[in-house]
């Protein structure tokens, strides 16, 4: 298992995708499930990389975001999902799914009121027990 | 090759001990320590080659097991395989034994590394047996499982194969309480992965999946390819059932064709109303109890029975005499005479 907070997130967020149908076409960093395959690094959408990309059989872009405890604490992934939740790629607006640690999830939904984006329906977030993670 | 008997799981089981060549053996793809690699995969096809990638990566100490391992010039406990046709699927010894294919490719000529010291179990063996040699040897060994994968392991065993906590705490030495805990964690994770409704009150509740996973019926009727988990999700975010007991009297719905079509059509309540026509033990309680009265009795042990026979059990006699007696009269009292 990867040792790093992130990289764990974000293998299960890729799961999260794959188990709504989208198929991943591009992965950012040195993903522990590409058992060493080549897979593209994921484009720029508007300011921001995504950790990952997959695409539905509708043809909806899905977008996967790790975030770590110190991520959340800073401001600009909230603008990263902005980005993400809002733009329309493929004529549909994308889905985002984003992973957090279940104890950071106050502060991660505190932060999506603030900025107007609690309760968009197009981001999904994704609560890891900590439990499950290693240190 | 030696015969060895031992007991495992409480099993007295016999084993062999013998030398198995590194080609004749198969990575076992249900290895928790792979899982959430696995879990995580891009993509369905999973290989060899991929277990092989998985049980190097996913392991922090893999380099220095390898280095052990070379250095002292094979292991000193046996890996543990199961036989599966002309081969062996290596139950514990996963990860050394991609370390053997390893330093036999370094090791071209030298023969110690094409094969490897491995404990062969018999060719019918319980999966309980399994289960208790992955713990044994891995929840508490010199390379245990990460948080993820130990988790995925205790709610599997407790979900899928029905041991209870009191079994877990026995076989891990873990306390209840961290039990649960991890069984928890790893529920509360695999809830966000199931299908979910927009409104609320449909959303699908995990108690209900969680029986689902528990009934050996239903999990029958899955492998049978006669209902599907999608399909039962389906049924529960549709509303179909009232509560987590509905999903233990499912297989019974399932099995009659027509109380399925009520269920598909209308909801459980009016399955069991349709299954009540042919079976009242579908909604009464009481003609539930007599089914098991009547099973029971029928099944009851030769020796039980020869002692009641025998006068050894006469309160039992006395139990029997009554159920026969009430029975009678209740006939009677219909106008039924058997």
């Amino acid at each position: 298992m990867a040792g790093n907070r992130h990289q764990f997130i974000l293998g299960l967020v890729i799961k999260k995708m794959r188990e709504g149908g989208a198929t991943i076409s591009a992965v950012d960093g040195a993903y522990a499930g590409l058992f060493g395959e080549k897979i593209p690094l994921p484009p720029t959408i508007l300011r921001h990389r995504p950790d990952a990309v997959g695409v539905k059989q509708d043809g909806r872009i899905c977008i996967g975001e790790a975030k770590t405890e110190s991520d959340i604490a800073n401001n600009r992934i909230y603008e990263q999902l902005h980005d993400f939740a809002t733009i329309e790629l493929n004529g549909k607006i994308c889905e985002v799914i984003v992973g957090i640690p279940k104890s950071s999830e106050d502060v991660f939904n505190r932060s999506l009121k603030r900025v107007g984006l609690q309760g968009n329906d197009n981001i999904h977030v994704l609560c890891v027990p900590d439990e499950l993670i290693n240190d | 090759m030696e015969k060895i008997s031992v007991n495992l799981d409480g099993i007295p089981t016999e084993i062999k001990r013998t030398k198995i060549p590194l080609k004749q053996l198969i990575l076992d793809i249900e290895n928790p320590r792979i899982q959430y690699f696995l879990d995580t995969r891009l993509n369905d096809n999973v290989t060899q080659e991929k277990i092989k990638f998985a049980l190097a990566e996913g392991n922090d100490q893999y380099e220095k097991l390898k280095e052990h391992i070379e250095r002292n010039g094979g292991i000193y406990d046996p890996i543990w395989v199961a036989p599966q046709k002309d081969h062996f699927v290596v139950i514990e010894g996963n990860t050394r034994s991609f370390i053997y294919e390893e330093l036999s490719e370094k090791y071209v000529n030298d023969g110690k590394w094409k094969s490897i010291d491995a404990y062969v179990m018999p060719h019918k063996i319980d999966r309980s047996v399994i289960n208790f040699i992955r713990l044994e040897k891995h929840l508490f060994g010199p390379t245990p499982w990460d948080a993820y994968e130990k988790a995925r392991e205790l709610y599997r065993l407790h979900t899928n194969e029905d041991y209870s906590l009191k079994r877990l705490e026995q076989l891990t030495k873990l306390k209840a309480g961290d039990i649960r805990n991890n069984i928890q964690a790893y529920m509360d994770m695999e809830e966000q992965y199931l299908p979910k409704y927009n409104k609320p009150s449909e959303r699908l509740k995990f108690s209900y999946f969680v029986e689902f996973r528990k009934n050996k019926d239903l999990k029958r009727l899955v492998k049978e390819g006669k209902l599907s988990l999608l399909e039962f999700c389906d049924w529960v975010g549709e509303g179909k059932f009232r509560r987590g007991e509905d999903i233990r009297k499912l297989s019974h719905v399932l099995k009659d064709e027509q109380s399925r079509q009520a269920l598909i059509d209308d909801n459980f309540q009016a399955a069991l109303d349709q299954l009540e026509q042919k079976n009242p033990a579908a909604k009464s309680k009481l003609f539930e109890k007599i089914e098991d009265v009547a099973e029971g009795l029928e099944g009851l042990p030769f020796g039980e029975l020869n002692e009641i026979k025998t006068g050894l059990q006469p309160a039992k006699l006395d139990a029997l005499k009554k159920l026969h007696y009430v029975v009678k009269n209740l006939l009677k009292d219909i106008g039924t005479t058997t």
